[in-house]
């Protein structure tokens, strides 16, 4: 199910790409928060958010989810966030998460600098009027106030570290317009904190199995996955008779090889070379074994 | 598909693969040492040399990929790490990740004089028969540094999150 194309984030003309990748990564990913089990997905990958103090929302694990609801793209008073989700738990007790997701774009409007932020009336930077709303979402989720435990407000992005001072100007300026004396629950989360999250999943039920591999093929294809080592394709090629003097008769087909690197003091070009158990296929006309490395030298001793 | 057309795609296929998981590398990499206080010199850039000449073909791929940092206390110490796929002549080479640290020249004006994305690659191959994998070696000044140190790790040593930490983050924060 699109959801980002139920609310029409999705343009017909394809104007205005860049947005629409972000609602559809928004919508691919919390759909299938939505659709898994709570403990499966959303709450092992909100957990991981931080705030500009490096402490992380891990608190959020301990919560004993009794319902857990999900409003794609709300239109609050003064903005419309990507996603509005409220955790109720077993003793009657409300969480309201509201999450703003980034992909390729930043913050839709900057914070106001120090003299614009003695005079301004209103908040200007995204995140801080988001927050103001969020302190006012329990309206929106028709939840009574006082079943209001905490609030928190995430801030999905691509960064693959907190985006500091874009958070502390956020902080700062939402700090300036919220007079509750409450705490200021902003967290940043990445969306490289995904696929970790995901590969640490232990107690996975099977109807949720393809659900999160379709995740995984995703995030990998969007590159939204931490450097995991080089995995190339083996390339194919048929050998040419004039590499191989010794070989009397050769049947031609495709073998497979792999490009290789020179040792680093080796001023050469790279060479090509044939897997070891391919070689028991020719016939060589002395019979005798040739090691790799005299092939991977063009048939000379090294 | 013909042979050549396989084969040719393949490679292509390959180098792009090589050139994205050389992006990650280079960018989880950059997040731990941003988190020490770095600053990377470049943005978004990608620190490498290329060239467009038509009688030049070996210079059009990108032989490297370096990321140069330093922190706002000492921004004349220029800390580096680069992924280099071949020699200064462009040959290939058994890809290494290089890591540097450059004690920078100043200006009369006491402004720290530019580093170049070479560095790291020149400084290393420039220690010719000296070169030793996995040890800090200290390099003498040259061209608007006045001394320095530098070590190399093959490439195929960083596998994952950890090997990126043990062999190239640890010994990068402690390279001086």
């Amino acid at each position: 199910m699109t959801i980002a194309e139920i609310h029409g984030k999705i343009s017909q003309s394809g104007s205005n790409l860049s947005d629409c990748l972000e609602d559809l990564l928004t919508s691919d990913v919390f759909t299938a928060c939505k659709y898994l089990r709570s403990k499966t997905l959303i709450i092992p990958f909100l957990s991981k958010a931080i705030n500009i103090k490096d402490e992380n929302l891990s608190p959020l694990e301990e919560i004993n989810v009794k319902i857990i609801r999900f409003v794609f793209w709300p239109r609050l008073d003064r903005s419309e966030p990507d996603v509005l989700i409220s955790i109720e738990s077993m003793n009657g007790d409300y969480l309201i998460i509201l999450v703003e997701a980034k992909y390729f774009s930043s913050k839709s409007s900057t914070a106001l600098n120090d003299d614009e932020l003695e005079i301004a009336e209103t908040p200007r930077d995204q995140i801080a009027r988001e927050y103001l709303d969020l302190t006012e979402a329990h309206k929106f989720l028709n939840i009574p106030k006082e079943k209001v435990k905490d609030m928190v407000l995430i801030y999905l992005t691509a960064h693959r570290s907190i985006p500091y001072e874009e958070m502390v100007e956020s902080y700062k300026e939402t700090k300036r317009f919220f007079k509750k004396g409450n705490e200021i629950n902003l967290y940043w989360l990445s969306w490289f904190e995904l696929l970790p999250t995901i590969k640490k999943i232990i107690d996975v039920s099977d109807w949720e199995e393809p659900v999160l591999n379709d995740l995984k093929k995703l995030l990998e294809r969007k590159r939204l996955i931490r450097f995991n080592g080089y995995r190339l394709k083996e390339n194919k090629y048929i050998p040419k008779l004039k590499i191989y003097k010794n070989v009397k008769k050769i049947k031609r087909k495709v073998y497979k090889g792999r490009w290789d690197f020179l040792k680093e003091e080796e001023y050469s070009s790279p060479v090509f070379y044939l897997g070891n158990h391919h070689l028991k296929e020719y016939q060589w006309s002395n019979i005798q074994k040739v090691s790799l490395k005299k092939i991977y030298r063009g048939g000379k001793n090294e | 598909m013909s042979d050549i057309s396989e084969q040719i795609k393949t490679t292509f296929q390959n180098i792009i693969t090589i050139y994205e998981e050389t992006s990650s590398l280079l960018l989880d990499a950059s997040s731990y040492i941003e988190k020490q206080g770095f600053q990377v010199l470049h943005g978004n850039t990608l620190g490498t040399e290329q060239s467009k000449d038509i009688n030049s073909p070996k210079w059009w791929i990108t032989p490297y990929g370096a990321r140069y940092f330093a922190t706002n206390e000492h921004p004349e110490i220029i800390k580096g790490l680069a992924v280099v796929f071949v020699d200064i002549n462009q040959n290939p080479v058994e890809p290494l990740v290089i890591i540097g640290c450059f004690k920078m020249k100043k200006d009369e004006k006491d402004e720290v004089l530019p580093l170049y994305y070479y560095y790291l690659r020149r400084a290393w191959f420039d220690l010719g028969q000296n070169r030793k994998l996995n040890v800090d070696l200290e390099i003498e000044g040259k061209w608007n540094y006045n001394e320095g140190s530098i070590r190399a790790v093959l490439l195929e040593k960083v596998k994952d999150q950890k090997s990126l930490q043990t062999e190239i983050i640890d010994p990068f924060l402690r390279l001086s």
